[in-house]
């Protein structure tokens, strides 16, 4: 009879996501990125989801793409309220979400976006 | 067995001016805790509440409430009813009971809780009167109570009560 242990869940989860506008001139720095997430929480799930601590580790303006930490009991809430967060300020949006990883280092890497240099 | 489960909450309104009677409509009440619910769990906290939720029971003289919720999301029902600070004009707030899987357990709280509070209310009589009243209340009660357990004994009703 095999013993199995479970550590649990990973106490952190890492999302790579981009903020996608129809109108791409509309600029995004990483305190309205911010808000934006917060709000599309709170449509979502209410005050109890904006509780919830969502980190932005980094954010690259140009792409608008950030890299968000999130705890465990929060991720499947997160991840669900960026899906289905349309609209801000009038303006069509959608969050692309490209990786997701209990470990950060696995975001260094993604093989869908990986350009080989052909010579 | 496919079968809805719910659980009912049973709360209690504290009026800001407490009054005999405010007229509150079980419509009122149903609108002013899905506002609720909204504001606290979102889209997803209405749109699962909402099936099941009913306010099943509304008295204004006792200002007792009872709501029917799906017994999975109970808990977005009962951590959301503490948020709600009036309804219409009227300020208040709802004092949450016991939540009970059926009627009946609440009314049996109800009743137990009904005792209770006589008790506290006996040691807040300002008046001889007004003790008086309550200890008639309360000895009429645990009368009630004592002739459940005993189907078979007989009592002369007012002889030993009367005052």
């Amino acid at each position: 009879m095999k013993r199995i242990v479970s550590k649990g869940p990973a106490d952190y989860f890492y999302l790579k996501v981009s903020l996608e506008f129809t109108d791409d001139d509309f600029e995004v720095d990483v305190l309205l990125f911010k808000a934006i997430i917060v709000k599309a929480l709170l449509t979502m799930y209410g005050e109890t989801g904006t509780a919830m601590t969502v980190d932005v580790l980094k954010y690259n303006e140009d792409r608008k793409e950030a890299i968000l930490r999130v705890h465990h009991s929060g991720f499947s809430k997160l991840w669900s309220a960026l899906t289905l967060f349309g609209y801000y300020s009038q303006k069509q949006c959608a969050f692309r979400v490209h990786q997701v990883s209990s470990c950060l280092m696995a975001l260094a890497f993604n093989s869908r976006q990986h350009m080989v240099p052909v010579h | 067995m496919v079968r809805f489960k719910n659980r009912y909450l049973l709360c209690e309104l504290v009026l800001e001016k407490d009054c005999l009677v405010y007229p509150i409509e079980q419509k009122e009440v149903y609108y002013v805790v899905r506002q609720a619910i909204e504001r606290c769990h979102g889209d997803y906290g209405a749109g699962v509440t909402q099936g099941g939720m009913n306010v099943k029971y509304l008295n204004v003289y006792t200002k007792t409430v009872l709501i029917r919720v799906r017994r999975e999301y109970y808990k977005l029902l009962w951590s959301s009813i503490p948020f709600i600070k009036s309804i219409g004009r009227q300020k208040l707030f709802f004092h949450s009971l016991h939540i009970g899987g059926t009627i009946r357990s609440c009314q049996k709280f109800l009743v137990k809780y009904g005792q209770q509070q006589l008790a506290v209310l006996l040691q807040k009589c300002k008046t001889q009167e007004e003790r008086k009243a309550v200890q008639r209340a309360t000895i009429h009660c645990t009368w009630l109570k004592g002739l459940s357990n005993f189907e078979n004994v007989k009592h002369t009703e007012d002889d030993d009560f009367s005052d």
